[in-house]
């Protein structure tokens, strides 16, 4: 059997990255972490440069037997992981130099994860798929723990390791069991093999429960969210974004990947237990979050309630359904990076010496909401950027986060789901109010007396960047058909996900 | 002896139960850390054990290069979590669990 490394090409890319910048940090033990920096970058643009022309994006195309699969949807989310990768790290680099992050070592782990995430998205078969979640994961759990000093930095780092390795174990556990149902590892013979099984195949039943619930720890999606607020509270806010974004891409494609192909046959069994996923994590997402006193909590609860819009629309199980998810998650990374791209250029004090004071823990940093009171008189590019994403992810319509809700409950409610649809604009009502809030802090607040600490200044990449982010919020929002045509002509390209 | 050979229904069930060992062994150990880690990758032999038992049952192998893959991810996710629990204890000077409450979920 031959086969061409050539479709591998932007994995690959991110291999040769990945070693160099191990052999870097051997020769040249004491550098700082610029080179290193620009070398990720380069290997993110050289590997989405290689995904657009080593790849047909009109047909459908196996490599290595069956293992791996590249389609219009990988393409668009491979696409996606490595776009948000790059934004991600411009963002961050002035924060990620403030708090002593910026060494080669920081941009290892990002760029192993996101080859973990690459090789999910494009994996057709079980064996890479578990090693790419296990490679996407594992650097996580270090990267959250990345300020070695700092308790709270470790104690997120330990919570998100146990939680997060119980569910791989969950996950594995699940493959054996669809590998006893069926007897085969790869997606495309499971497919053939279980079809026509309903829920009496215990094994194929129960391999699904565990498979999901792994899912849905990886998507923070309740009752398997508790992990979610103080991993991006103690993590370092790059990896924050990190973790609310570009692993997400790559478990949304799975869960759609397993429901649409593999486990189809059990689609009445996904739609019950993912109906009762989306409900929690909406509710939960929309009311929890109102307590918060931190943005990073807070946008942790954003991020399991709009987990919880996301898998309505999974829920529906047909192409129009996956299609608005594919389009929802686009949405939301788009519109979360430019939330936390202006909390990444606040001020972050570490909070490496929070548990000294008198005894008493203290836990104030500069992600918390009084922070941004009357932010617009100290920096108004900050406060109008933030403004657009908090009405992008709270769904206000003239803005791209609006038609991604817009999408999956649109779908639910032509497919019937009546009450979840309601479910979710009653909570999306709910959810809007602290959105709201936090724009009201910023534009019609006075800042505190006493408190005029300056702002340190955006760089000049970083604010064009955010700055064009915030507009794409606001062009694809005006013409929100043009990402939604995307979506769905890749799906009706690509024949399966 | 006839009648004592293990079928795969022991294997699976044997399966089970280390994962039900393990899992209560999280969520039940309130004292050290270090057991935490055991646990969790007492969860990935669990499923090893299932795969091989399939394997040999379908006489199919692919169930038992999966295991390799496994055992590989298995001891990188240990060396992680260990060095994580070296961070702790240069931190803390201690590994138990309760310690880990200062942000509450």
């Amino acid at each position: 059997m031959t086969f061409s490394l050539i479709p591998l090409l932007p994995e690959l890319t991110l291999l040769a990255a990945l070693a160099l910048l191990l052999l870097m940090v051997a020769l040249f033990p004491s550098q700082d972490g610029t080179a290193a920096y620009g070398l990720t970058q380069l290997a993110l643009w050289v590997a989405l440069l290689a995904l657009w022309l080593t790849q047909d994006f009109k047909s459908t195309q196996f490599v290595m037997g069956s293992m791996l699969l590249r389609s219009a949807p990988t393409l668009l989310m491979q696409s996606a992981a490595l776009l948000a990768l790059s934004l991600t790290l411009v963002y961050g680099r002035a924060s990620l130099i403030r708090q002593k992050l910026w060494q080669p070592e920081t941009f290892m782990l990002f760029l192993c994860s996101t080859l973990g995430v690459l090789a999910v998205i494009g994996s057709y078969h079980f064996v890479p798929l578990f090693v790419g979640l296990e490679l996407m994961a594992l650097p996580l759990y270090a990267m959250v723990a990345l300020r070695k000093d700092d308790a709270l930095s470790i104690e997120a780092g330990l919570k998100y390791f146990f939680l997060g390795a119980l569910a791989s174990g969950f996950m594995l556990y699940g493959i054996s069991l669809v590998y006893g149902a069926t007897g085969s590892l790869g997606l495309l013979s499971i497919m053939h093999l279980a079809e026509g099984f309903d829920s009496s195949n215990t094994l194929l039943l129960l391999g699904l429960i565990f498979i999901l619930s792994g899912l849905a720890f990886k998507l923070s999606a309740v009752p398997f969210h508790m992990w979610a607020p103080d991993v991006y509270r103690g993590a370092p806010t790059v990896v924050a974004l990190f973790i609310s974004t570009v692993p997400k891409l790559a478990v949304v494609m799975l869960l759609l990947r397993l429901m649409s192909g593999a486990l189809a046959s059990l689609l009445t069994e996904w739609q019950t237990m993912l109906a009762l996923l989306a409900v929690l994590s909406m509710i939960v997402g929309a009311v929890a979050a109102i307590a918060q006193p931190n943005l990073k909590r807070m946008l942790a609860y954003s991020t399991i309630g709009h987990m919880g819009y996301l898998l309505l629309g999974a829920l529906v199980g047909n192409p129009d359904g996956f299609s608005a998810v594919l389009f929802y998650i686009l949405t939301y990374v788009l519109s979360n990076l430019v939330a936390f791209g202006v909390l990444l250029s606040m001020n972050e004090t570490s909070d490496g010496d929070a548990e000294n004071v008198n005894g008493k823990i203290t836990l104030s940093c500069g992600s918390d909401l009084k922070d941004f009171r009357g932010l617009y008189h100290r920096s108004p590019i900050r406060a109008v950027l933030m403004t657009l994403a908090m009405l992008s992810l709270a769904g206000v319509p003239p803005l791209l986060g609006f038609y991604g809700k817009f999408a999956v409950i649109a779908v639910a409610l032509i497919n019937g789901f009546v009450w979840l649809s309601i479910i979710a604009i009653l909570t999306s009502v709910i959810a809007a109010f602290y959105y709201l809030r936090l724009i009201r802090l910023m534009l019609f607040s006075n800042q505190s007396e006493g408190e005029e600490e300056s702002l340190p200044a955006i760089g000049a990449i970083p604010r064009t960047m955010l700055a064009l982010n915030g507009l794409v919020l606001l062009v694809l929002g005006l013409f929100p058909s043009v990402l939604l045509d995307t979506t769905v002509r890749a799906l009706a390209w690509a024949g399966l996900l | 002896m006839p009648g004592l050979e293990p079928t795969l229904t022991h294997y699976l069930l044997l399966a089970a139960a280390l994962l039900v060992i393990s899992v209560v062994g999280i969520i039940a150990n309130r004292r050290n850390v270090l057991v935490l880690l055991m646990a969790v990758e007492l969860v990935l032999l669990s499923a090893n054990l299932n795969f091989v038992a399939f394997s040999a049952y379908f006489d199919d192998l692919s169930g038992q290069v999966m295991t390799m893959f496994v055992l590989a991810t298995a001891a990188v996710e240990s060396a992680v979590g260990l060095a994580l629990l070296i961070l702790l204890f240069r931190r803390r000077g201690n590994v138990a669990v309760q310690t880990l409450d200062v942000m509450k979920g």
